[in-house]
């Protein structure tokens, strides 16, 4: 058996010790773009002011040999022939018996019209590096987009020193969340930090003057020395885009991480999975979700036999001194009940969101702890009809749920029962 | 081997002495008066109390079959140890996404670092259970 994973990040990672919790002995062959060991992506930021990317390391370096992988690192996949079981790369070709596509995202770089210099992006070291050496001489940067990758890019160049201009096309930042107290907190939050926060404006095009650029906006032009587009990402497909492989918002796998061809798996931003709580296919780019996917991938490439966790949105961010944590649905239907508390004083928000008494989306600001007790009342879909005043109201606490659910929920998870 | 504490809320009144020696064992000088006393940083309790009217208990990480803390942790700073859980704290940047997803609600937050119980793994019986005077808190080993 001859296993082969195409990526590095926390898909892959958890893939190897899916497969080593079955299989120690199999060859596996790890082939990766970018020419370093595994790092965690929700960590990058951290490349701009530390000098050591080994703080960012998501597994330490012996982790390969450890678990008997070998590498091919920097080198890029340009096809798979999947009826032949083969990767075409530059300059050679790898046959798999089992495969695992773990290509991730790649940032979405927009053109500007009429510019013709450089357009930085921020979803990997080698993105990461190159805007902070450019970042040397300038002082006055440019940050387009107010997504989660905009918003913490622009903290940290603000605390760099750097004087930050956001431009947000939408009423405030982060506003996929779909709730607007959040963006308003958060808008708030940036620019009384000192960001030049520009919401609901469009940029029309740029142009290069001397050593500066010229950022067009609907109506204004603004000064600036680099721009940085953190336009959202996208599944990093290309080498599978004239293949059988069934690709929509992202390669489709079902609840075991398989794709529509045999022995090809896939894990991690580069998949669309079913969502619960949207009932439908969602490209979910988030890090428990594709570590916790290439495991499952891996134990079932290894003839094991795993099933996914019920998979929707969830992030843990901290933006300037706001901490939060949302899952699920935060944007409700009609049909839902949401019901929130606003502490203007503590700078507390609690939000839930409740869908036929179940709980589908919770959002916490300030006070974070125990988030996960409304995590697994999300994901175990129990009825909250009784005890949703105090879920929104009280400290978290496990035991305001009932006696037989708090049993049945402490030995699910000592069991390991689905 | 995975070690758990158990509490049989039946027999739990509350007294909370598990957080006072669970504070202790964790205390610099271990001994109940100073480190109540004296020692001017408290070790917060691994331990959270727990009610709701009569009915209350304590509870910390059950050390999951597949925890759900490792899947989620984006430096993966934390893995199982001899069937405990353990948080690397140098490897810990307190992201906070273990707590995002402990259905237990048992990883804490201190400064910057998560902490959770760890089941005193130099002890043969977790010190919560052996001051438990109810024997309300089990210690179960498999």
């Amino acid at each position: 058996m001859k296993y082969v994973i195409i990526g590095n990040g926390a898909a892959a990672i958890g893939a190897i010790e899916g497969i080593r919790s079955n299989d120690k002995k199999s060859e596996i062959v790890l082939l990766s773009k970018e020419n370093c060991i595994s790092y965690s992506k929700p960590q990058l930021y951290k490349m701009l002011n530390e000098e050591n990317v080994q703080n960012i390391y998501y597994r330490n370096e012996e982790f390969y040999t450890t678990n008997n992988v070998s590498t091919i690192l920097g080198k890029t996949l340009i096809s798979v022939d999947f009826n032949k079981k083969i990767l075409l790369l530059e300059d050679d070709t790898i046959k798999y018996d089992k495969l695992l596509i773990a290509t991730g995202a790649k940032a979405n770089v927009p053109k500007l019209k009429g510019f013709d210099g450089e357009t930085y992006s921020f979803t990997n070291i080698d993105e990461a590096l190159k805007l902070k050496e450019s970042l040397v001489n300038k002082d006055k940067i440019a940050v387009l987009g107010g997504g989660l990758i905009g918003v913490k890019l622009s903290e940290y160049l603000h605390k760099m020193g750097k004087e930050v201009i956001l431009i947000v096309s939408s009423k405030g930042v982060l506003s996929s969340l779909g709730d607007e107290k959040i963006s308003q907190i958060l808008n708030n939050e940036i620019i009384e930090k000192g960001v030049n926060l520009l919401l609901s404006t469009k940029i029309v095009g740029a142009k290069k003057i001397d050593s500066k650029i010229e950022l067009k906006l609907e109506k204004e032009n603004i000064i600036c020395e680099a721009i940085v587009s953190c336009k959202g990402v996208k599944p990093e497909v290309s080498p599978f885009e004239k293949t059988e492989l069934s690709i929509d918002q992202g390669i489709k796998v079902d609840d075991h991480m398989k794709t529509n061809i045999d022995d090809v798996f896939a894990a991690g931003d580069v998949t669309e999975m079913y969502n619960s709580i949207e009932d439908g296919y969602c490209n979910i780019p988030i890090l428990p979700n594709a570590y916790g996917g290439g495991y499952c991938a891996g134990i079932n490439m290894s003839g094991g036999d795993a099933k996914i966790d019920s998979v929707y949105p969830m992030n843990s961010l901290q933006i300037f001194d706001v901490q939060m944590i949302t899952m699920g649905l935060l944007s409700s239907a009609e049909k839902d009940e949401v019901i929130t508390m606003f502490d203007s004083k503590k700078r507390i928000y609690r939000k839930l969101v409740i869908r036929e008494g179940k709980l589908i989306g919770a959002a916490l600001l300030g006070d974070i702890d125990r988030a996960g007790i409304l995590n697994n009342i999300i994901k175990c879909n129990l009825d909250v009809s009784a005890i949703k005043e105090e879920l929104l109201n009280s400290k978290i606490n496990f035991y305001v749920l009932p006696r037989n659910m708090r049993e049945v929920i402490v030995k699910s998870y000592i069991e390991g029962i689905k | 081997m995975k070690r758990r504490i158990i509490c049989n809320e039946d027999f739990c009144i509350g007294c909370r002495l598990c957080e006072v020696h669970c504070n202790v064992k964790h205390s610099k000088s271990r001994d109940i008066i100073l480190a109540y006393k004296y020692e001017k940083e408290k070790e917060p309790s691994r331990m959270t109390f727990e009610q709701k009217e009569q009915v209350c208990g304590s509870i910390v990480c059950m050390n999951c079959k597949d925890p759900l803390c490792i899947k989620a942790c984006s430096m993966g700073a934390i893995k199982i140890e001899d069937g405990t859980v353990i948080i690397d704290t140098d490897r810990c940047v307190g992201c906070w996404m273990c707590v995002m997803v402990c259905p237990f609600g048992a990883i804490k937050r201190g400064d910057k670092k998560a902490f959770k119980c760890d089941h005193c793994h130099d002890e043969e019986v977790p010190i919560c259970v052996l001051n438990c005077p109810n024997k309300a808190l089990m210690y179960e080993a498999d």
